[in-house]
C-alpha cells in the first residue's frame, strides 16, 4: 500500500455518525419507526418456480440484463493503486481488471490477441505495468496496448495497433467498477444511479480497506442467493443461533434508487431517540442493505461493510465473491481481534446459513413440489425487486 | 572474454565473462544473474531483461527503438538509463562495466 493511500484510510474517523451520511440516507433513517409502532403490511404476491429453475428464464435474464446492461463487477480497491491488475473469472467469462499508470480503470477480456491464451491466472491483484503472454510472449501494457510481439518480423503486414486487448466498456464510481459483459452491446450504464453512488461514497467504499474476501461456489440460482438480502423475515428464524437476536422482526424502510434498492432498518437496540446521541456510531443501531442492480449486495455492520457480487454461471449455479471492508487496516491489536472475530462470524453466517438455505431452497424448488413461491409482508421488497427485474425483460 | 559486473537489486555483485557480440542479456543468464528474466529469450517482446546502465555507457550506445522504449516505459521500475539487455551487444570496451538490475521485472 502506498503512503498516501494508507493515510487516506487512517485519517478517516473510525466510526461513522449519522451526519456523515447523505441527506437521502438520513431522511430514510429518520423514517424508521420505533419497533412498537412498526406496522407490517399484508401482501399477496407470488412468483413462478420456473424463475429459479427454468433455463428459458435464465437465458432471458442473461440476454436482456447481464449482457445488455452494465453490471457491478468488483470494488475499486481491488485495483486501489496504479499499475495493479487481477484476473476476474466470476461471471464465467475470463476478464482482466486493471488500473493503469494514469489511474484509469480498464476491464479486458483475459485473452491474448494472438491465440486467445489467458494472460493472467489467479484472482489476487498483482503490481504490474505489463503482462506477457506465457504462450508466445506477446506483451501488453495494462492499459491494453500491445507493446511487442516476439519475432514480429515474421508476420507479413503486421499492424501492432490492431491487436490491442479487447476492452469492455467500464465505469468507476462510489468505490465500484461496473462493466458491460458483452463488448458488442450498446453500453448501458443507466443502473448506476446518482443517489446510489452518493450513498456508497458516503460509506467511503472508495477508500475502504479490504480486510478479507472469499469466493463461494453455490448450487443455487442467483436469485435464491439474493433473496435473503431483500427481506428480514428469515433473520429471526434462520439466524436464531447467531445474529438473529440482534435484529427486530419489523419491516425495513425501503427506497428504490433508479433500479437499485436501499433498505434501512433499526436493530433490536434501535429507538428514534438514539439517532440524536452525539458522536454515536450510526451502524450500531441501523442496518443498511442495498441491492446494486441486478446482483450486487451491500450490508452495513457496526465496524465493517459486507459487499457481495452474486454471479450466475448456470441456472442453478452461482459464484459469490464476498468482501469484508473496514474503515482502516487492522494495524493494532484491538482492530486485529475485532476484525478477525467479525470476519469469521460473518463468513459463517452468510456461508453456513444464508447460502446454505439458498442451496436447500434450490433443491426443493427443483423437486417440483411447488409451482409458485409466495411472499409475506416481511418480504415485500422481493416482489418489488422482481417488478424491476421483469421490467428489464421483454413483455411475456 | 569481457568481464562485466552485474549488481542485483539486493546489492550482490556477480562478475560474468561475456563474449564479444553476444547480447548482454545472454551473458547475464549464463552468469546466473537472477534478476534478468528474459521470458521471450531475446526477441524484444517481454521487457523482462531490463537493466540500468551507467550514464556514460547509456550515452555511448545508440538509443532504444520505439518498441524497446514502450516496454521500458510500461515496466514498474523504469529509470533514465534503462535498457533491455537483449538489445545490447557486448563490445570489448565494456571490460569492467557495471550494470544494475531492477528489483523486479514487472
Amino acid at each position: 500500500m502506498t503512503k498516501p493511500a494508507l493515510e487516506e484510510m487512517t485519517s478517516k474517523p473510525l466510526v461513522q455518525t449519522i451526519n456523515m451520511l447523505t441527506d437521502s440516507q438520513q431522511t430514510a433513517i429518520r423514517k424508521i419507526s420505533s419497533h412498537d409502532n412498526a406496522r407490517v403490511p399484508k401482501i399477496e404476491a407470488t412468483r413462478p418456480v420456473s424463475m429459479f429453475t427454468g433455463q428459458e428464464f435464465y437465458d432471458l435474464e442473461q440476454r436482456h440484463i447481464f449482457r445488455k446492461r452494465a453490471v457491478p463487477l468488483t470494488l475499486s480497491m481491488m485495483v486501489g493503486e496504479p499499475d495493479t491488475v487481477f484476473a476476474h473469472d466470476g461471471y464465467g467469462i475470463p476478464l482482466l481488471v486493471s488500473r493503469d499508470k494514469k489511474g484509469e480503470v480498464h476491464v479486458f477480456l483475459n485473452a491474448c490477441m494472438h491465440k486467445g491464451a489467458k494472460l493472467l491466472e489467479g484472482c489476487d491483484p498483482v503490481k504490474k505495468g505489463r503482462i506477457t503472454c506465457p504462450y508466445h510472449a506477446w506483451t501488453y501494457g495494462i492499459d491494453g496496448k500491445l507493446l511487442a510481439a516476439a519475432r514480429s518480423e515474421t508476420f507479413e503486414n503486421f499492424d501492432k495497433s490492431k491487436h490491442n486487448l479487447a476492452e469492455l466498456p467500464s465505469r468507476e464510481a462510489g468505490g465500484f467498477i461496473w462493466a458491460m459483459l458483452d463488448r458488442h452491446a450498446e453500453p448501458d450504464f443507466s443502473s448506476m444511479d446518482e443517489q446510489l453512488v452518493a450513498d456508497m461514497a458516503a460509506f467511503d467504499i472508495d477508500s475502504a480497506y479490504i480486510y478479507g474476501r472469499k469466493t463461494f461456489h453455490l448450487d443455487a440460482n442467483w436469485k435464491c442467493v439474493l433473496e435473503p438480502f431483500l427481506e428480514g423475515y428469515h433473520v429471526q428464524r434462520l439466524h436464531a443461533k447467531t445474529v438473529g437476536p440482534l435484529f427486530a422482526d419489523v419491516p425495513n424502510v425501503t427506497d428504490v434508487l433508479g433500479v437499485n434498492i436501499r433498505q434501512i432498518s433499526g436493530k433490536l437496540n434501535y429507538t428514534p431517540d438514539c439517532l440524536d446521541i452525539p458522536n454515536e456510531n450510526i451502524h450500531k443501531s441501523v442496518t443498511h442493505a442495498y441491492n446494486i442492480f441486478p446482483n450486487g449486495v451491500v450490508v452495513t455492520s457496526p465496524y465493517y461493510i459486507s459487499v457481495m457480487f452474486l454471479m450466475p454461471t448456470a441456472v442453478n449455479r452461482t459464484t459469490v465473491q464476498y468482501f469484508m471492508l473496514t474503515r482502516s487496516p487492522d494495524d493494532n491489536e484491538k482492530a486485529k481481534e475485532l476484525y478477525k472475530k467479525s470476519y469469521d462470524m460473518i463468513v459463517d453466517v452468510f456461508g453456513n446459513e444464508d447460502f446454505w438455505a439458498a442451496q436447500m431452497s434450490q433443491a426443493g424448488l427443483e423437486s417440483g413440489a411447488l409451482d409458485e413461491v409466495v411472499y409475506s409482508g416481511l418480504e415485500e421488497t422481493i416482489p418489488r425487486y422482481y417488478d424491476i427485474l421483469e421490467s428489464c425483460l421483454p413483455q411475456q | 572474454m569481457v568481464e562485466i559486473v552485474f549488481v542485483e537489486a539486493d546489492g550482490e555483485e556477480i562478475t560474468v565473462d561475456a563474449e564479444v557480440g553476444e547480447p548482454l542479456m545472454r551473458a547475464a543468464k549464463n552468469g546466473g544473474v537472477a534478476g534478468v528474466v528474459a521470458q521471450c529469450d531475446g526477441s524484444m517482446a517481454c521487457g523482462t531483461c531490463q537493466v540500468y546502465l551507467e550514464p556514460d555507457w547509456y550515452q555511448r550506445l545508440e538509443g532504444p527503438s520505439e518498441i524497446e522504449g514502450d516496454l521500458i516505459e510500461f515496466s514498474l521500475f523504469p529509470r533514465e538509463t534503462s535498457r533491455l539487455s537483449c538489445q545490447i551487444p557486448v563490445v570489448a570496451e565494456m571490460e569492467g562495466m557495471r550494470v544494475s538490475v531492477p528489483e523486479a521485472q514487472l
